[in-house]
């Protein structure tokens, strides 16, 4: 690598430019390789970790005898092939030599998996800690769905409801399960054990049958992520007493079974479970993991879940409950390390305490994506009233008075909304430690925009991010309202804002330059 | 107050408040080290920051003195965001690029981290949204790739995803 002879005019050492670097992000910092061989050098020896190679058959076919010399040059950490299937042609075994030595995490996407291919191929990155296998082809499950519409909830501009229009749009991320051939696994000897992987993350089929080649092979896996039929469940049974991170997609067959685990090491859980559920089994599962700290789960059609939770989680400091499921958060506050708490999709039904709804002091952090009752919300909020960051969707809200009670300490709020009300502004003013805001609606009217001066002008804020959908606001207005505030940014719909010069009212000609902005704003 | 004279590479002498002085690592490491903090009489020669720098350097430092001092080994991942900086630096850092590349230097020389964080986001900005061409001619870069090669590249970056960051 040419990095020592290449330096360019302004005369800085290559720390300070990747100190500089470090503050690109991805995109631009992809447009900096192009401005000279030093620059590309430096960032693919040093922040190629942000980076992965993605390939596939069209994308090996095209990569020429210099592109393969390039590709190994950028040491890439991250690899994803993308193929029908692994095997040892010449030319992607060629790449792969190149590339290979220097990667730590390997993403394979097959339709159909030789073990005896894999094994040879592992041989040659001894670097890899993570590896991934799935499948190629298109499938959508529930829980992808759930899993779309809470991303497209925060993606898709200003949509507040779970409309299925919107996610399809996006879909493309998940998989059908990778085919095992029927390759008779090799004889299994020293070389064919890879201590270093410590994730793995398989979704193939019939993977019982190949399960003592993968224990055999990754002894030292504590993080698994898996999609799990009934037979499949031998291999966490395997690994049980390692496992320190689970990601776990249940098929229907394997949940009673799965819940007879006990996990004592585990740290994080992700759990994907379609159907009722055993609530005894699931306390009795939970409290069998002590040092939980991260539970992530996903239901579908089990209700009711949250006290089982709330009683089976005294140590959890994060906890996600997404899809269709309906709950009441009884026992909320008896998880007193509970710090972040993420409702996704899923509605809530109302605590039934009257007099005195029970507080939560260690919360900090809530998010309520989804769809759910305005009312129970503001119970919520209630119950949350010492939270230091919010974000919240919901529909037509003319008024937040019901989470009045959250404002005083809140200092992140992110608000997704159809529209933007100006009692909602008004209210907003009353959030003395706020200090970023965000608001993604669908319509926000110039008139309403105007009022953000208030907020903007709050002494804590340092950064207001609008990005409103329907409905234009001029840049003269923006910018007014940036003038609120000089020590905070203001974004509209991705663009920085610019406060307006500031007019000093002392000479005439300056006077004259404070009259003109008042003519050209009644133009407008 | 207790002082400190700093001398820059013109050899010109600051009288610097102790407290002002140990913004900088450099500076604090050398007092600990040659166990100076008693005797003030000495002065300290910086021989690669001139009087212009320097004299910057301390505006900026008087400013942000009673900030919280930010412990380099708590291990937190590099904050990317460069829209957050205050409205006292965003003044601060206008300066021609021979100042602010100065600034730069002098700030990474003297270990003082909140200057480096702001010089380099500031630095960071100025390449948002420009096209190549436009960068080259900010750093008064020459290009030196080949059409081939800005073609392969230009390929590749085609390829590179975005690694998904893990919440831990």
């Amino acid at each position: 690598m040419e990095l020592r002879n290449q330096t360019p005019a302004i005369n800085l050492p290559n720390e300070i430019w990747i100190e500089i670097f470090k503050n690109v992000d991805n995109p631009n910092l992809l447009k900096l390789c192009l401005v000279c061989k030093h620059w590309n050098g430096l960032i693919f020896k040093y922040l190629v970790h942000r980076f992965q190679l993605s390939l596939d058959a069209v994308k090996m076919e095209q990569l020429s005898k210099k592109g393969i010399r390039m590709a190994a040059d950028r040491s890439y950490r991250h690899l994803q092939l993308t193929l029908p299937m692994l095997n040892c042609s010449p030319k992607p075994m060629k790449i792969l030599r190149r590339v290979a030595p220097n990667l730590e995490a390997l993403r394979l996407n097959l339709e159909t998996l030789d073990i005896k291919v894999l094994l040879r191929l592992l041989q040659l990155c001894p670097r890899v800690q993570e590896l991934t296998i799935k499948g190629v082809n298109l499938i959508l499950d529930v829980f992808a769905l759930i899993d779309l519409l809470n991303e497209a909830v925060l993606i898709v501009n200003g949509v507040t409801s779970l409309d299925v229009d919107h996610p399809l749009k996006v879909i493309g991320k998940t998989f059908e399960p990778c085919v095992v051939e029927n390759s008779v696994p090799e004889v299994l000897n020293e070389g064919t054990i890879f201590p270093a992987i410590r994730s793995l993350g398989l979704d193939l089929t019939d993977l019982d049958q190949y399960q003592r080649t993968f224990l055999h092979c990754f002894p030292n896996v504590t993080e698994l992520e898996i999609v799990a039929s009934q037979a499949d469940l031998g291999v966490i049974g395997a690994m049980a007493n390692r496992l320190k991170v689970l990601k776990v997609k249940l098929l229907q067959d394997a949940v009673s079974t799965f819940l007879t685990l006990r996990l004592p090491a585990l740290e994080v859980l992700a759990l994907k479970v379609n159907g009722d559920i055993e609530k005894r089994a699931l306390m009795h599962f939970l409290l069998g993991s002590k040092l939980l700290k991260t539970a992530i789960f996903t239901f579908h059609r089990t209700d009711d879940v949250f006290p089982v939770l709330a009683a089976s989680l005294p140590m959890v400091e994060r906890l996600q409950i997404s899809g269709q499921t309906s709950t009441a958060l009884i026992g909320l506050e008896k998880m007193i390390h509970l710090k972040e708490l993420a409702l996704k999709g899923c509605c809530l039904r109302p605590t039934f305490i009257y007099f005195a709804l029970p507080v939560t002091y260690s919360v900090k952090k809530l998010e309520c994506i989804g769809v759910m009752t305005e009312d129970r919300v503001g119970e919520l909020l209630y119950r949350c009233q010492f939270i230091r960051s919010l974000t919240l969707s919901v529909r037509n809200v003319h008024d937040m008075s019901h989470y009045a009670e959250c404002m005083q300490c809140l200092e992140d709020f992110t608000l997704l909304i159809d529209r933007v009300y100006p009692t909602i502004i008004n209210q907003m003013h009353e959030m003395l430690s706020l200090e970023r805001l965000v608001i993604k609606a669908k319509l926000f009217s110039k008139t309403n925009f105007k009022l953000l001066h208030k907020v903007m002008a709050l002494p804590t804020m340092k950064s207001l991010t609008v990005t409103v959908t329907e409905g234009l606001i001029p840049r003269y207005v923006a910018r007014k309202v940036a003038s609120a505030n000089r020590a905070c940014s203001l974004v509209l719909n991705g663009e920085r804002i610019d406060a307006l010069p500031l007019l000093v009212r002392s000479t005439g000609r300056k006077r004259k330059v404070a009259s003109v902005a008042v003519v050209s704003e009644a133009t407008n | 107050m207790p002082c400190i004279q700093l001398q820059s590479s013109d050899g010109e002498i600051f009288n610097v408040e102790f407290e002002i002085a140990m913004c900088s690592f450099t500076i604090k490491t050398m007092m600990v080290d040659l166990d100076l903090e008693d005797n003030c009489e000495e002065v300290v020669p910086l021989t690669n920051v001139d009087s212009n720098i320097l004299r910057k350097i301390l505006q900026w430092a008087n400013y942000h003195k009673d900030d919280p001092e930010a412990n380099p080994e708590d291990g937190k991942p590099v904050d990317r965001r460069t829209d957050n900086i205050c409205e006292w630096d965003q003044e601060f850092m206008k300066v021609d690029q021979q100042t602010l590349y100065g600034l730069i230097k002098a700030a990474n020389y003297l270990d003082i981290r909140g200057l480096m964080a702001l010089t380099c986001k500031t630095v960071a900005n100025m390449m948002k949204g420009k096209t190549e061409e436009q960068m080259r001619k900010m750093f008064n870069i020459q290009n030196d790739l080949t059409p081939e090669e800005e073609q392969q590249i230009r390929q590749e970056n085609e390829w590179c995803e975005e690694v998904e960051i893990v919440a831990d």
